[in-house]
């Protein structure tokens, strides 16, 4: 009875949000620009940012192709292909 | 770190602003279906739902959704973690964009020719963002309910 009661908890419980990981967050962002990334995360991540608050993140897909992912100082994203 | 982390979102706009007064929850969706009999004579004309229940009932009864304001719609993405800063990020670029491609055609006047282009641009980003909302499906509900409100509030014209 316990158990059914256990089953019932888990499926009453609010569904919440998983929240993303940083190579998952580059990974969307980097498909959601329209290039192949042939996985749901990244590998290698560098970041790197400027004094004018441009941010630039290098990441490795798991199809092998490295991006750069240039975030400006007025939040706009752009991502190119290094390799 | 210079890049401003709160702006992961659409920002306040006083276009938004005044959509979200004008936001109805009571939309079409939430009327009940009519069944056409086609024996009205000796009834009483009182509208009939589905399932048999008076409309009054049924839009008591049924739960409406909590959030459908623009403002507690971007308040939300900007809060859910199904989504991560650096997407967040890149659909705001894709909403201005979008904005700035409206604001083009307004000047040209050529928005009525390409707004059939527009809203198809803007189906597309809208589905964009349901998908990458998979891990949150309330959040992604209450935004494809709010779908029109929304596309109005981005072509609408600034006073």
């Amino acid at each position: 009875m316990k158990i059914i009661f256990a089953f019932m908890a888990l499926f009453l419980m609010p569904i919440q949000a998983q929240a993303v990981t940083l190579a998952e967050d580059i990974a969307t962002t980097i498909m959601l620009r329209g290039h192949p990334c042939g996985g749901s995360a990244v590998s290698q991540i560098q970041q790197q940012s400027d004094g004018a608050g441009n941010r630039t993140i290098r990441a490795t897909c798991p199809n092998g192709n490295r991006y750069q992912v240039n975030v400006s100082s007025d939040g706009r994203v752009s991502v190119r292909r290094l390799n | 770190m210079a890049v401003d982390l709160a702006y992961a979102g659409c920002p306040k706009d006083a276009a938004v602003e005044r959509m979200v007064e004008s936001v109805d929850i009571d939309s079409d969706e939430a009327k009940p279906e009519r069944i056409e009999t086609g024996e009205t004579e000796g009834l009483k004309e009182e509208p009939v739902s589905v399932a048999g229940k008076k409309p009054d009932t049924i839009q008591k009864n049924s739960s409406k959704p909590a959030e459908l304001g623009i403002e507690q719609l971007v308040v939300r993405l900007k809060k859910t973690k199904a989504i991560g800063l650096f997407t967040k990020l890149a659909i705001r670029s894709d909403v201005f964009d979008f904005k700035e491609a409206v604001e083009s055609y307004r000047k040209r006047e050529e928005f009525e020719e390409n707004s059939e282009q527009l809203r198809d641009r803007f189906n597309g980003l809208l589905l964009k963002i349901l998908a990458l909302l998979d891990s949150d499906p309330v959040l992604s509900k209450d935004i494809h309910l709010a779908r029109d409100t929304i596309w109005k509030s981005l072509v609408e014209v600034k006073s």
